[in-house]
C-alpha cells in the first residue's frame, strides 16, 4: 500500500518533472554531474569519449537519418574539427570556450560549401563523395607538415577556465556532458521544427516538398552545415581529452563507427544515436579490457571490427529501426503501442463530413487566380510532348484538362510547377511570368497542387503534412528556433493551429497524430488535397484527384471541389479520366491529344466536338473492347 | 628520355590498374544497383590468398589464378549470401551501402586476425630490365599493368557482346524486372556479374600488391582511385571506367610530378567532386534525365 502510494507519487513527479523542459534537463544534467564525483576516472574517460561519438552521431543522425543524405566521411568532419581547435589555441592562443565554437563554425561553414556539390548527387554518388573526403582529408593532415606536425600532428593545450584548467577526468566529462546535452537539446528541437519536417519532406518525396514551398539547395546544404558544425565540436571535444592530435585519430574506421553508431541506434533517432554510442563505445573499452586479460593485445581491434561489422550487417538485415525499437516488438509492449500503429477504419471522404463554412479563417481570396499558357513547347528527347498549346484558366474558374494517356497532361502541370524549363511559349499567373520562378517559389505566388501518383510525406504525422503544407510562410531561422526563441513558438502554434482546422474541416481531425503512409489511399489523397488547401492557394493544380476512389468518395470529392470554390474563390486546373466528374464539374474544358490542344470549351461543346469524338473512339477502336472508359465515353457523348 | 613521357607512361600502368578496380564496381553497380564499398576489402583478401599460396610454394601460375578465382566466389558469396537476403527483406538503397561497409569492416578484421598487421613485401611478379618502348622507358610491370588491363577489358567486352550469358547479363542490367519475366535467370546472373566484378579486383590487387606493401589497410587507397575512375567515367558505362582510370592515372602522374607528390591522393577526391558538380554523367556516362 505505501510502497503503491510512493510509487504513485514518484511517478506523479516524475510525469511534472517531463512538462518543464528546463527543470528535466536539469535533472538530468545534475545526475550526469554527480556521476563526476562518484566514479572513478577511468570510467569517466570511457563516459567523455561516449559523449563526444555521441554529439558525432547526432550531427550525421541529423544529415542521414532526418535529411536522408548518407555520409561516409564524417570523420573527416571531426578530424578537422579537432586540428581547427589545435591550430586555433596553439596559434592565437585562443582559450577553450572561443577556439571550441570558433571550431563548429568553421565546420559548419565548410559543410556549407562542401554541401553545394553534394546537392546535385543522390544516393551512392554521394557515398562516394564523402569517402573520398574523408580519405583527403587524412592524406592532407599527413603531408601538410608545416601546418598539421605531419605524421606526429600536435599537442593541444589543456582547456581552462579563467585560472581554473579543466584538466581532470571530472572537468572534462563535465564539459562533455554539458555540450552533449545543449545539443540534444538543439537537435530534438530543430526535428520537431519546420526545418526538421523540411529535411524529412525533402527526404521522402522531393517533388512534393518543392511544391510545398521548401528549397532543395538551400535544406540540403543547412542539413550539411548543421552535421558539420556538430562534427567540429567532437572533434574539437577529442582534440582537448586527448590532449593531442594527429592524422590517424579521425579515419575511414572511424567514419564507418559513426554509421554503426546510427544504424544500431536507429535512423532519426536522436536519442537513439545517443544510445548507440554509449553501447559501442563501451563495448569497445569492455572488449579492450577482455583482451588485455587474455593477452591478445593486436587482436583485439581486428576483433573489435568483425563484431561490429557484424552488429552493423545483422541490424541492418534483421532491425531496421535499430536497438531503439527492440522494445516494441516484444509481445509484452504490443498492447501499448502508440495508436498511430493501430488500425482506424472507417474515416474516409463522406458526404456530410464536410461542414466547410463552419467557424474557417481561411482567407477568401480577392483578385486573382489568373492563369495563361501561350505557345508551350516541350520535347523530351525524340518525344514532342507538348507542341504550342495554349489555354487560359479565368478567375474562379474549374478548367477541365482531359485527353487519352500520354498526352501531356501531366507534363503540362508539371512545367507550371517549373519542375521542368519548357522549349518555348511562357506561363503567366496574374500577369506575372511564371518561368522565372524555382520550384520551390510557385506556391508563394498562389499556386498548389496534388500528383497522380499520391506524394504526401509517409513518415510525418498528418498534422505535420499540413505543416509542411504552409512551409511558404515560415520565416523563423535556424538561430531562432535552435536557441527556442518565442518567435519560433508562436509560429508553430499558428502552423498547428491552421493544419488542426484544415484536418477538421477535412474529417481528418482523429487520424491527426498518425503517420500518413499507413493510411487508405481515399484517405491519403484527401491529405494531399489538405496539404494543397493549407497554403491557401488561388489557383489549385489537381492531378487525378479522382482516380482510384470509391464511387461514393467522388460524389464526395466533387462536393468537396465546389465548395472550395464556393469557399475561397481559388481557381481550379484538373486532370481527370472520370469524364462523368469533368462534365458535371468544370466550367471548361480543354482537350489535349498527341501534345496539342484539340478543343476547348464548355463541357457541352466539348462533348459535340468531332475532333474529341474521333481522339476518343479512335482509341476505342485499338484498345480492348472492354476497357470501360472509352465505352463510358462513348455512352456519353 | 622526355620526363612528360616518362609522366604519362608511368601513369597509364597506373591507371590501367584503377580501370580494372572500376570496371569491377561499375559492373556491379549497374547489374545490381549496388555501390560496393566492400571492393577494396575482397581485392585486399584475394592479394593475401595469392600470397599465403607463393608462401605455400605453389606455382606463381597456380596461384594467382587460384587467388582470382578465390575473389570470384566471395564476391558470389556476398551478393548469395548477404545482399539476395537483404534485398528479399525489402532493404533501401541506403541499408544495401551499409551492408558493403559492414563487410568492409568484417573482412579488414578478418585480415588482421589471420594475417596481422606487419607489412609485407609481395614478391615482383616479373623480372629484368626496364624496355625501351617508343620514345618511353617503362619498366617490366608497368608493362604488364598495362597488358592486364587492356586484355581483361577486352575479354569482359567480348563476354558482354557475343555470349548468352553477357546477353543476359546486359539485359539485367537494362530491366531486370523484363529480364525476368522473359526467363532469364536473373539471381544467377547477379551472382555472375559480383563472381567477375570482384575476380577483376582480385586482379587489380595482386597487380598493385608488388607496388605497395601489403598489410589489411593497403587496398584503401586502390579503392578510393577506383570510384574515381568510375565517377570520371560515369558510373554506369564500362568503357568509360577504364577510359577514367587511365585519364586519372595520368592526371595525378603529371600532377605528382610538376606540382607536388603530397597531392596525389587528394587529387583523386578533388576529381569526383570536380566531375560530380560540372558533368555528373561523366566522360563517358549517359546525361542522367530527372524524371518526374
Amino acid at each position: 500500500m505505501d510502497a503503491l502510494f510512493i510509487a504513485k507519487s514518484l511517478g506523479r513527479i516524475g510525469k511534472q518533472l517531463g512538462q518543464h523542459p528546463v527543470l528535466r534537463w536539469g535533472v538530468v544534467g545534475g545526475g550526469l554531474m554527480a556521476l563526476a564525483f562518484l566514479l572513478p576516472g577511468y570510467y569517466l574517460y570511457i563516459l567523455s569519449l561516449a559523449g563526444i561519438w555521441a554529439v558525432a552521431a547526432i550531427g550525421l543522425n541529423l544529415l542521414t537519418g532526418v535529411a536522408g543524405q548518407i555520409s561516409i566521411g564524417h570523420a573527416g568532419f571531426m578530424a578537422l574539427g579537432a586540428y581547427a581547435v589545435a591550430l586555433l589555441s596553439l596559434r592565437l592562443g585562443l582559450p577553450f570556450w572561443l577556439a571550441l565554437p570558433a571550431a563548429g563554425l568553421l565546420n559548419g561553414l565548410l559543410g556549407l560549401a562542401l554541401g553545394l556539390p553534394a546537392l546535385r548527387l543522390s544516393g551512392p554518388y554521394l557515398a562516394i563523395a564523402t569517402l573520398g573526403f574523408g580519405v583527403a582529408v587524412v592524406e592532407i593532415l599527413r603531408r601538410w607538415e608545416p601546418v598539421t606536425g605531419g605524421f606526429m600532428g600536435l599537442k593541444v593545450p589543456p582547456s581552462a577556465l579563467g585560472p581554473w584548467a579543466l584538466k581532470s577526468d571530472g572537468a572534462q566529462y563535465g564539459l562533455v556532458m554539458i555540450v552533449l546535452i545543449l545539443l540534444t537539446v538543439v537537435a530534438l528541437r530543430l526535428v520537431q521544427s519546420a526545418f526538421g519536417r523540411a529535411w524529412m519532406a525533402l527526404r521522402d518525396s522531393e517533388l512534393a516538398a518543392q511544391a510545398a514551398g521548401i528549397s532543395l539547395p538551400r535544406y540540403r546544404t543547412l542539413a550539411f552545415a548543421v552535421s558539420a558544425f556538430y562534427a567540429g565540436l567532437a572533434g574539437g571535444l577529442l582534440a582537448y581529452r586527448v590532449g593531442r592530435v594527429d592524422p590517424d585519430m579521425l579515419t575511414l574506421s572511424h567514419s564507418i563507427f559513426l554509421v554503426t553508431v546510427l544504424i544500431v541506434g536507429g535512423l532519426s533517432s536522436v536519442y537513439g544515436s545517443i544510445l548507440g554510442a554509449f553501447f559501442l563505445t563501451v563495448i569497445f573499452h569492455v572488449l579492450g579490457g577482455l583482451g588485455g586479460i587474455f593477452g591478445l593485445r593486436t587482436e583485439v581491434g581486428d576483433l573489435r571490427n568483425i563484431l561490429y561489422g557484424l552488429l552493423l550487417i545483422l541490424t541492418a538485415i534483421f532491425l531496421p529501426g535499430g536497438f531503439g525499437r527492440l522494445p516494441w516488438m516484444l509481445p509484452i509492449r504490443r498492447r501499448f503501442l502508440p495508436s498511430g500503429e493501430r488500425v482506424v477504419e472507417g474515416i474516409s471522404l463522406s458526404f456530410e463530413a464536410l461542414p466547410i463554412s463552419a467557424g474557417l479563417r481561411f482567407q477568401q481570396s480577392e483578385a486573382g487566380g489568373r492563369l495563361e499558357i501561350e505557345g508551350l513547347s516541350k520535347r523530351f528527347g525524340g518525344l514532342q510532348a507538348l507542341y504550342q498549346v495554349s489555354f487560359a484558366v479565368e478567375r474562379g474558374e474549374i478548367v477541365g484538362l482531359i485527353g487519352p494517356n500520354g498526352a501531356g497532361k501531366t507534363t503540362v502541370l508539371n512545367l507550371i510547377s517549373r519542375f521542368y524549363d519548357p522549349d518555348a511559349g511562357w506561363i503567366r499567373f496574374e500577369g506575372r511570368d511564371l518561368l522565372r520562378c524555382r520550384p520551390h517559389e510557385v506556391i508563394r505566388l498562389g499556386i498548389a497542387r496534388t500528383f497522380q501518383n499520391v506524394e504526401i510525406f509517409p513518415s510525418l504525422t498528418v498534422l505535420e503534412n499540413l505543416m509542411v503544407g504552409q512551409h511558404h510562410q515560415v520565416r523563423t531561422g535556424l538561430i531562432a528556433v535552435a536557441v527556442g526563441w518565442p518567435s519560433a513558438r508562436t509560429e508553430e502554434r499558428r502552423l498547428r493551429e491552421r493544419a488542426e482546422e484544415a484536418l477538421e474541416i477535412l474529417g481528418l481531425a482523429p487520424l491527426a497524430h498518425r503517420p500518413a503512409g499507413g493510411l487508405s489511399f481515399g484517405q491519403r489523397k484527401l491529405i494531399e488535397v489538405g496539404r494543397a488547401l493549407v497554403a491557401e492557394p488561388r489557383l489549385l493544380l489537381l492531378d487525378e484527384p479522382a482516380a482510384g476512389l470509391h464511387p461514393m468518395e467522388r460524389q464526395a470529392l466533387k462536393m468537396l471541389l465546389r465548395q472550395i470554390r464556393a469557399r475561397f474563390g481559388c481557381s481550379i486546373l484538373l486532370i481527370e479520366h472520370d469524364l462523368d466528374l469533368v462534365m458535371d464539374l468544370c466550367d471548361r474544358v480543354v482537350v489535349l491529344n498527341f501534345g496539342r490542344v484539340i478543343a476547348q470549351g464548355t463541357p457541352t461543346e466539348i462533348a459535340e466536338n468531332p475532333a474529341v469524338i474521333e481522339a476518343y473512339l479512335g482509341e476505342r477502336q485499338e484498345e480492348h473492347l472492354g476497357n470501360p472508359r472509352s465505352v463510358e465515353l462513348g455512352r456519353r457523348m | 628520355m622526355n620526363p612528360v613521357i616518362q609522366y604519362v607512361a608511368g601513369g597509364l600502368s597506373a591507371g590501367a590498374l584503377y580501370g580494372l578496380m572500376a570496371l569491377g564496381l561499375v559492373l556491379i553497380y549497374r547489374a545490381s544497383e549496388v555501390v560496393n564499398f566492400g571492393h577494396g576489402d575482397l581485392a585486399m583478401i584475394s592479394t593475401f590468398v595469392a600470397y599465403t599460396l607463393l608462401q605455400a610454394r605453389w606455382p606463381l601460375p597456380a596461384a594467382l589464378l587460384g587467388a582470382i578465382l578465390f575473389g570470384a566466389f566471395l564476391g558470389a558469396l556476398v551478393e548469395g549470401g548477404l545482399l539476395r537476403p537483404a534485398r528479399h527483406r525489402r532493404a533501401t538503397p541506403l541499408t544495401l551501402v551499409v551492408l558493403t561497409l559492414g563487410l568492409a569492416l568484417v573482412l579488414n578484421g578478418l585480415a588482421g586476425f589471420l594475417w596481422g598487421h606487419e607489412i609485407r613485401t609481395f614478391p615482383a611478379l616479373v623480372s629484368g630490365p626496364p624496355l625501351i618502348v617508343g620514345p618511353a622507358r617503362v619498366t617490366r610491370e608497368q608493362l604488364l599493368n598495362l597488358a592486364a588491363g587492356v586484355l581483361l577489358a577486352l575479354a569482359l567486352y567480348g563476354f558482354l557482346r557475343w555470349t548468352w550469358s553477357g546477353l543476359a547479363l546486359r539485359a539485367v542490367t537494362q530491366n531486370p524486372d523484363m529480364a525476368r519475366l522473359m526467363g532469364i535467370p536473373v539471381d544467377r546472373i547477379l551472382l555472375l556479374a559480383w563472381a567477375i566484378g570482384v575476380g577483376l579486383g582480385a586482379v587489380a590487387g595482386i597487380l598493385a600488391a608488388p607496388l605497395i606493401y601489403l598489410e589489411p589497410n593497403a587496398m584503401l587507397e586502390l579503392l578510393i582511385k577506383g570510384f574515381a575512375a568510375a565517377v570520371l567515367g560515369g558510373m554506369t558505362s564500362l568503357p568509360g571506367a577504364v577510359v577514367g582510370g587511365l585519364t586519372l592515372g595520368v592526371l595525378e602522374n603529371l600532377i605528382a610530378g610538376y606540382v607536388a607528390t603530397e597531392l596525389k591522393t587528394p587529387f583523386a577526391f578533388a576529381m569526383i567532386v570536380a566531375v560530380l558538380a560540372v558533368r555528373p554523367a561523366g566522360l563517358l556516362g549517359r546525361p542522367i534525365h530527372r524524371r518526374v
